[in-house]
């Protein structure tokens, strides 16, 4: 947004979207990342016979992203549910 | 998330779900409240960017080891197993937000919230290098000039510069930030700490320069379930509407009451200074985060008048219907929600403090093998486990293995070893009894490990010996 744009980030669907679907989701996601990586070692991670993480970082990372994405998902779902494309009306 | 988007893009619908937004150009405020907030901009930033460089022994006092997985904190090692302190410490901020609101609203909203402080901040450099209120909505309203870019762009730069700092002191949590400093000189950072300062930068960029109230009034799940929290005798901050009104402009010699008004002048000074744009004097509305800026504004006012202050002033809905003096007011702080609250709050954070002074330096976890038991010499049965030692104090110790639960049972080969300071190792054990103990089947056993330097630092941990039938 530029301060010229006439409408604020907040204001536009884009925006009510970040807001509202992803934002949350990001939340969980850090609380989620911390409660799995605590409790499981992802050196210890083997999937489908692979190893995933060449440094426990980018497991970390990765695995955060990937609960991100799910938990946008599900948020999108409520969102699309709620009140169809357009997203809650309030 | 938080980032600002890019410029609108094609297709892009509005949906009519809140007034547009005007962009907010709060006029810059002092007085007491002010005062306080910058104090705790102070004090809570000197934590935040003060504590990576500070060190304990000869390594960081706060780190947070992913890479190894280790936490330090002062002298104490903790390891991903030691969770239930972090859930604890969470559990604590919930109940002191909890507190905090039934006393007196949006306290950490208004003063020490990370989206508070960082905009005051961002205000700052802003109000430095475009001017004050009235300057900058000149500047946004004309054509784009040298003189405008120039500013614009110096702006962003000193943003960009503090958010980038931010960052770097974000990742300096989870990298010595000597260390990490160092890399970024001579451009070796890792892809994920690169990756991270610049996430985390632009999310302090994004919110404190574009977003500011918007995260407050869309983003924010506190301000949405705050008013759970909220009773009579909860000190908000509040227009004094019988005193104030009927509102009008008059000069200061002039008698109000002669004039037939109230003592506000309708100078609007409470709405040019509210970050979130709202007037006050409506009545408490969601979007208000408790920063008291209208009050500062308020009182210069009444002072200007010769009135008295406390037009807008924090109090609670009870002293303003039974007419309550300060003094009257703030006994009413005890009643049960502030004590219940206190309460649990006291004894969560003394069980936490506790545990942690109390819990064992050392940690044992065994696993048995996945052979079940078998023969050997002279007919004794034979178990192997592999036993994880986890020493979280700073010293290496030598540690002996014993084991119990069954007649003659013995450990088998080594029993003592070595672990290094805050180490993690993985032994083998042998345990062997002789034949006729025990039942054929599971049989219940016990490990205990002790320091040979100090018997009082142990562990136990239970596991089965299997008998072959």
């Amino acid at each position: 947004m530029t301060p010229a744009d006439p409408k604020p980030i907040g204001e536009r669907r884009i925006g009510r979207f970040m807001m509202q679907v992803l934002w949350p989701s990001f939340l969980m996601a850090a609380v989620a990342v911390g409660v799995f990586f605590s409790m499981i070692d992802p050196q210890e991670l083997v999937f489908i016979g692979v190893h995933l993480a060449d440094t426990r970082e980018a497991a970390y990372t990765v695995g955060f992203f990937l609960f991100w994405a799910l938990f946008a998902a599900s948020s999108a779902l409520t969102w699309v549910l709620t009140c169809g494309p357009d997203g809650p009306k309030d | 998330m938080s980032e600002p988007a890019s410029q609108g893009q094609p297709g892009d619908v509005e949906v009519a779900l809140y007034e547009v937004r005007k962009k907010i150009y709060p006029r810059a405020v002092t007085g007491l409240f002010a005062g306080w907030r910058w104090a705790l901009v102070w004090f809570t930033q000197l934590l935040f960017y003060g504590l990576p460089w500070l060190s304990w022994g000869d390594r960081p006092m706060v780190l947070f080891d992913l890479e190894a997985r280790r936490f330090y904190l002062l002298g104490i090692v903790l390891y991903p197993q030691d969770f239930i302190y972090l859930t604890g410490l969470l559990v604590i901020s919930a109940l002191s937000l909890f507190l905090f609101t039934a006393v007196a609203g949006r306290l950490w909203c208004g003063y020490a919230c990370p989206q508070t402080v960082y905009t005051e901040i961002f205000m700052w450099v802003e109000r430095k290098i475009e001017g004050d209120r009235s300057a900058r909505m000149k500047l946004d309203k004309s054509p784009m000039s040298g003189a405008k870019f120039s500013r614009k762009a110096a702006k962003h730069v000193a943003w960009v510069l503090i958010a980038l700092w931010t960052g770097i002191t974000f990742v300096g949590y989870f990298t010595p930030i000597r260390e990490l400093l160092g890399a970024i000189v001579t451009l070796s950072t890792g892809p994920w700490q690169t990756f991270w300062v610049l996430f985390y930068g632009f999310a302090t960029w994004g919110n404190a320069g574009f977003m500011r109230e918007q995260v407050c009034k869309y983003m924010c799940p506190y301000a949405r379930f705050q008013s759970a929290m909220f009773d009579k005798d909860t000190m908000i901050i509040t227009y004094d509407a019988a005193r104030g009104e009927p509102r009008g402009s008059r000069s200061k010699k002039a008698d109000p009451a002669a004039l037939g008004l109230g003592a506000c002048i309708d100078c609007s000074l409470c709405v040019q200074v509210c970050p979130t744009g709202i007037d006050i004097r409506k009545g408490l509305q969601y979007e208000c985060i408790g920063c008291a800026a209208c009050i500062d504004a308020c009182d210069q006012v009444m002072d200007k008048m010769s009135y008295p202050r406390g037009l807008i002033r924090y109090t609670t809905e009870n002293a303003m219907a039974e007419g309550l003096d300060t003094r009257a007011m703030l006994r009413r702080v005890a009643r049960p929600r502030v004590l219940v609250y206190s309460g649990i709050l006291l004894a969560v954070t003394l069980a936490l403090f506790a545990h942690l002074l109390l819990r064992s330096p050392i940690k044992l976890d065994v696993i048995p093998d996945r052979s079940l038991g078998r023969e050997v010499e002279e007919g004794m049965i034979e178990n192997t486990y592999r036993l994880q030692f986890i020493n979280s104090s700073e010293t290496a110790r030598r540690f002996l293995v014993k084991v119990d639960g069954i007649e003659s049972i013995f450990v088998a080969g080594q029993t003592a070893f070595e672990i290094g300071p805050a180490g993690v190792r993985m032994v083998p054990v042998t345990v062997r009894t002789k034949p006729g103990n025990g039942k054929p089947g599971s049989n219940p056993i016990r490990f205990e490990v002790r320091a040979e330097d100090d018997e009082s630092v142990s562990a136990s941990a239970k596991s089965t010996f299997f008998v072959p039938r």
